[in-house]
C-alpha cells in the first residue's frame, strides 16, 4: 500500500536530474579536455616556463605580456602565419569556385546529369582517405631523385634522362621539389583543395536544394537562362551556407599541420615557406627548449587571429536585407 | 629404413642443440621478482634485440613467439620505441619524464646523451649500486661523457664508437685501380685528396658510383674536429672554423655533382650499401654490424656486397655517436637494470660474447684485446681484423665538443647547408639564419 502511495506520489515528480545526470559525462569530457587546457594556455602565455636544451626547468615566472612581445618581434610565428594564409587562400579559391560549378551542375534540372551519385562518391573520396596517407603518397611522388614525377619529366625529355648527370652538363636535370618552397606550398594547397572540395560541394548542393523550385520556376518562366538564374537566385540565397563554409575552412585552414608536417623533409630549406603556426608550436614546445609560455603565446596569437577574420566575413557577408527589416520594424 | 633415417636425423638434432648449448652464454639470475613489467624506453629495436638474443637465454628467459620477453622470475620486459628522426624519441621520452610515467631505463644518444646526464631524471649509477671502479675496463671517454656535473656518473655504455672508412673493394679496383686497404688509405688520407678521389670516382664511373652518399656524411666526422661545442660555457651559440669549411666542402661536392645525394638514413643511403652507386661510408663500430650487414643484401661472402668492403682510417679519426644505458629516476626494478647494465657493460665474459656473435666493438678493454689477440677476422670486410683499427682510433677519441644541444642544432644547420649548397642563399645569410632559427628553439642561448 504504501509503495503505491509513493508511486503515486513520484508520478509529479520532475525527472530533471536524470536529464542532467546524462549530461554529465559530456561536461566531465569538456572540463578536462577542453576547458582546463584553454584556461591553461591563458595562464602559460603569460608565463617564462620551459625546459632548456640542457634539461633544467625554468619558471613558472609571471612575465606579463613579455612572450607576446617576443613572439610578434622575433622568432616565426608571423612567418607561420603568412605560410598559413597563403596555402590555404592558394587552396580555399579554386576549391570554392570549382564546388559551386560542381554544386550547380548536380542540381541544375535542365542538365539531369547521370550517373550523380558515383560522380559525387568519387568528388567526396579523397575526403576519406587520411591526410597522411595523401601527403606520404605526394612526398614520394616529388621525390629526389628518382621519384615517379622527375622520372616522368626524364621519359618526356623536358629533364636529362640521366638523373645522375652533373649540373652543369645537361640543360635540366632533376629537381629537388621537397626543397623548393613553391613546389612544396602548392602541393600541400592542392593536397587541401583536392580532400575538401568534394565536401564543400555536398554542403553547397544541401544549400541548393533548400530553395524552393518555385522560384526557378517562375524565372525560367520569365525567360531567365541557366547562368542568370544562378547568379541572381542561387547565389544570394545560400550565402549564409557559403559564409558557413568559408568560416569553417578558414578556422581549420589556419590550423593546417598535418599535410604541411608531413611534406616537410627533414633539412628541407622549404621549410622557411610551409611552417605553419600550428607546426611552429609544436616546435616551441617540443623540440630543443620546450617554451612552454611561448607556444602558448603564438596559440593566443592563432586563437585571435581566427577570431578576427571570422568576425569579419560573418560582418561583411551578414544578410543586409534581414537587418532592414529589423530596422524597419524598429521605426 | 625409415626409422633408421628417423633415429639418425634426431640423432643429429639433438647433438647440434648440445653444440649449440655448449656455445650459449649463461649468467646467473638471482633477481627478486616485482610483479611489474620493465619498461625501457628507446629509438630503434637495437637493445630489445640485444636482449631478446642475449641476456634472455643467458639468464634463462623465454621469448615468447609474440615477442614479450619473461625472465626467469616471471617479470616482463617492455619496450616502449620512438624513431630518433626529427627528435620525436626526445619529445616522448621528455614527456613521459616529465609526466612521471613507469618508466625504469631509457637509452641515450651522443648527440643528446648530456641532457639527460645532467639531468635530475637519471639516477647516478651509485644509486642502484655500481661503483665507478667496475668501469675501470670500459674506455676512459664513454665514461667521461656519462659524468653530469657533480662528478656522478649516470649512464654506461656497451659500445665504443670509433669511426672508420669503409670501401668497396671491387668498386675501388675498378674505378681507382687500389688493391689493398692500404693504397686505399692513400686516397683517402685527408681531405684535400679525398676530394680528388670524389671526383676521380665519378670521372671514371660516368657517375654511376660515387665516393660518399651525401655530404652529411662529411658532417659526421668533421664535427668531431672542431674547437669548441656548438654552446659553451656561457651559452653562446659557437660558430667554429670547421662549419665555414663544411659549408664549402658541401657546396664543390654539390657542384661537382661528386655525392650520390643520398641522405643519411634514408632510403637510398640504405640501398646504397647493397649496390653499386656507392663506394664508400664512414661508420662507426655499430654501424658495421647494425646498418651495413643489414644493407649489404647477403649473410654470407658473395651474396650481395657482403665480403667486398674494407676498412680504413680515413681523412682524419673521429667517432661517431654511442648509445649509454640510463637507470631512470622513477626506476622501480633497480636490481635488474643493474644486472642489465653489468651483462652489457661491465662484465667481460658477457661481452666477449655479445661482440663476437655481432661483430659490435664492445666498450670493454680487455675484452677486445683478448678477441684480437686470439686472431680475429670478420668476413664481412673480406678477412680483415677491423677490431685493431677501432683499437688504434679509440684512444684518440675527443668528446669536448659534445653538448646536448647537438641533434637539435645539427638538423638546424642542415636545413641552411641545404639552402646554401642549393644556390638559395650566401654563406653569411645562411650563417645569419641558422644563428636566428638556433635563438628562437634554445632561448637560453645567445648568438653574437
Amino acid at each position: 500500500m504504501k509503495n503505491m502511495a509513493t508511486g503515486r506520489k513520484n508520478k509529479s515528480v520532475s525527472y530533471a536530474r536524470y536529464g542532467y545526470l546524462f549530461i554529465l559525462p559530456f561536461f566531465l569530457v569538456y572540463i578536462v579536455f577542453q576547458a582546463y587546457p584553454l584556461i591553461n594556455t591563458f595562464y602559460l602565455a603569460f608565463q617564462k616556463y620551459m625546459l632548456t636544451g640542457a634539461g633544467k626547468w625554468v619558471g613558472p615566472k609571471f612575465v606579463g605580456l613579455d612572450n607576446f612581445k617576443n613572439v610578434l618581434t622575433k622568432g616565426y610565428a608571423i612567418r607561420a602565419l603568412s605560410n598559413t594564409s597563403i596555402m590555404w587562400i592558394i587552396n580555399f579559391i579554386p576549391q570554392i569556385f570549382l564546388a559551386l560549378l560542381l554544386a550547380k551542375w548536380f542540381t541544375d534540372t535542365r542538365m539531369r546529369i547521370r550517373g550523380q551519385g558515383l560522380i559525387k562518391v568519387l568528388v567526396f573520396m579523397p575526403n576519406i582517405i587520411t591526410a597522411a596517407s595523401i601527403s606520404v603518397l605526394f612526398y614520394s611522388l616529388m621525390a629526389y631523385p628518382q621519384g615517379p614525377i622527375n622520372s616522368l619529366l626524364a621519359t618526356l625529355g623536358v629533364i636529362d634522362a640521366n638523373i645522375y648527370a652533373n649540373p652543369g652538363t645537361a640543360a635540366l636535370v632533376a629537381v629537388r621539389f621537397l626543397e623548393k618552397g613553391w613546389y612544396t606550398r602548392i602541393a600541400i594547397a592542392f593536397i587541401n583543395f583536392w580532400m575538401w572540395y568534394g565536401n564543400t560541394m555536398i554542403v553547397l548542393i544541401s544549400g541548393i536544394l533548400g530553395i524552393s523550385p518555385t522560384l526557378y520556376e517562375a524565372a525560367e518562366i520569365d525567360g531567365a537562362t541557366s547562368g542568370q538564374s544562378f547568379r541572381k537566385i542561387t547565389i544570394p540565397l545560400i550565402k549564409p551556407i557559403i559564409l558557413y563554409t568559408l568560416v569553417t575552412s578558414l578556422i581549420g585552414g589556419m590550423q593546417m599541420y598535418d599535410v604541411s608536417a608531413l611534406m616537410l623533409q627533414d633539412g628541407s630549406p622549404a621549410k622557411a615557406m610551409i611552417q605553419t603556426n600550428t607546426m611552429y608550436i609544436m616546435e616551441l614546445v617540443y623540440s630543443g627548449t620546450k617554451d612552454y609560455g611561448r607556444g602558448a603565446a603564438v596559440s593566443i596569437l592563432l586563437f585571435i587571429v581566427t577570431a578576427v577574420l571570422s568576425l569579419i566575413l560573418f560582418f561583411i557577408l551578414r544578410d543586409r536585407d534581414e537587418n532592414m527589416v529589423k530596422r524597419r520594424g524598429q521605426k | 629404413m625409415k626409422r633408421i633415417a628417423s633415429m639418425v636425423l634426431a640423432i643429429a638434432m639433438l647433438l647440434t642443440i648440445g653444440l649449440a648449448a655448449a656455445e650459449a652464454y649463461t649468467t646467473d639470475f638471482d633477481v627478486p621478482a616485482t610483479g611489474k613489467p620493465l619498461v625501457i624506453y628507446s629509438w630503434n629495436d637495437e637493445f630489445q634485440g640485444m636482449l631478446k638474443n642475449y641476456y634472455i637465454p643467458a639468464v634463462g628467459g623465454t621469448v615468447e613467439d609474440d615477442g614479450t620477453m619473461i625472465l626467469p622470475n616471471g617479470d616482463k620486459i617492455e619496450f616502449v620505441i620512438n624513431p630518433n628522426d626529427g627528435g620525436v624519441y626526445q619529445q616522448k621520452l621528455d614527456a613521459a619524464l616529465s609526466a612521471g610515467e613507469k618508466l625504469d631505463m631509457f637509452l641515450m644518444e651522443a648527440d643528446y646523451a648530456l641532457k639527460y646526464v645532467n639531468s635530475d631524471y637519471t639516477l647516478p649509477l651509485s644509486e642502484i649500486g655500481i661503483t665507478e671502479d667496475a668501469l675501470k675496463d670500459q674506455y676512459p671517454y664513454t665514461v667521461d661523457v656519462a659524468r653530469d656535473e657533480n662528478g656522478a656518473i649516470k649512464g654506461s655504455s656497451w659500445q665504443a664508437a670509433p669511426g672508420l672508412f669503409l670501401y668497396r673493394r671491387s668498386l675501388a679496383e675498378k674505378y681507382l685501380g687500389v688493391k689493398t686497404p692500404e693504397e686505399m688509405q692513400e686516397k683517402v688520407k685527408d681531405w684535400d685528396t679525398f676530394l680528388e678521389t670524389a671526383r676521380e670516382v665519378a670521372k671514371a664511373s660516368e657517375n654511376a658510383t660515387k665516393l660518399i652518399p651525401s655530404n652529411g656524411d662529411v658532417w659526421q666526422v668533421i664535427r668531431t674536429k672542431r674547437e669548441s661545442p656548438w654552446v659553451n660555457d656561457d651559452l653562446e651559440l659557437v660558430i667554429d672554423d670547421q662549419v665555414k669549411w663544411y659549408f664549402d666542402f658541401a657546396k664543390t661536392l654539390r657542384d661537382e655533382n661528386l655525392t650520390a645525394n643520398a641522405n643519411p638514413w634514408s632510403e637510398a643511403w640504405n640501398a646504397g650499401i647493397g649496390n653499386d652507386s656507392i663506394m664508400g661510408y664512414f661508420f662507426s663500430t655499430w654501424g658495421i654490424q647494425w646498418v651495413m650487414t643489414g644493407n649489404c643484401g647477403g649473410a654470407a661472402p658473395g651474396e650481395g656486397t657482403y665480403g667486398d668492403w674494407a676498412a680504413v682510417d680515413g681523412p682524419q679519426p673521429y667517432y661517431w655517436g654511442g648509445t649509454w644505458l640510463a637507470a631512470a629516476s622513477s626506476c622501480e626494478n633497480k636490481p635488474l637494470v643493474k644486472d642489465i647494465i653489468e651483462y652489457f657493460t661491465i662484465e667481460e665474459g658477457s661481452m666477449k660474447d655479445y661482440c663476437l656473435k655481432s661483430k659490435d666493438y664492445v666498450n670493454n678493454t680487455v675484452a677486445i684485446q683478448n678477441i684480437i689477440d686470439a686472431g680475429f677476422t670478420f668476413d664481412f670486410l673480406g678477412g680483415q681484423d677491423h677490431y685493431s683499427l677501432f683499437q688504434a682510433v679509440t684512444p684518440l677519441i675527443d668528446t669536448s665538443t659534445m653538448s646536448p644541444y647537438d641533434q637539435n642544432i645539427n638538423m638546424l644547420m642542415d636545413t641552411e647547408v641545404n639552402s646554401y649548397v642549393n644556390g638559395d642563399k650566401d654563406f653569411d645569410t645562411a650563417i645569419a639564419d641558422f644563428k636566428n632559427a638556433v635563438v628562437d628553439m634554445f632561448p637560453e642561448i645567445t648568438a653574437e
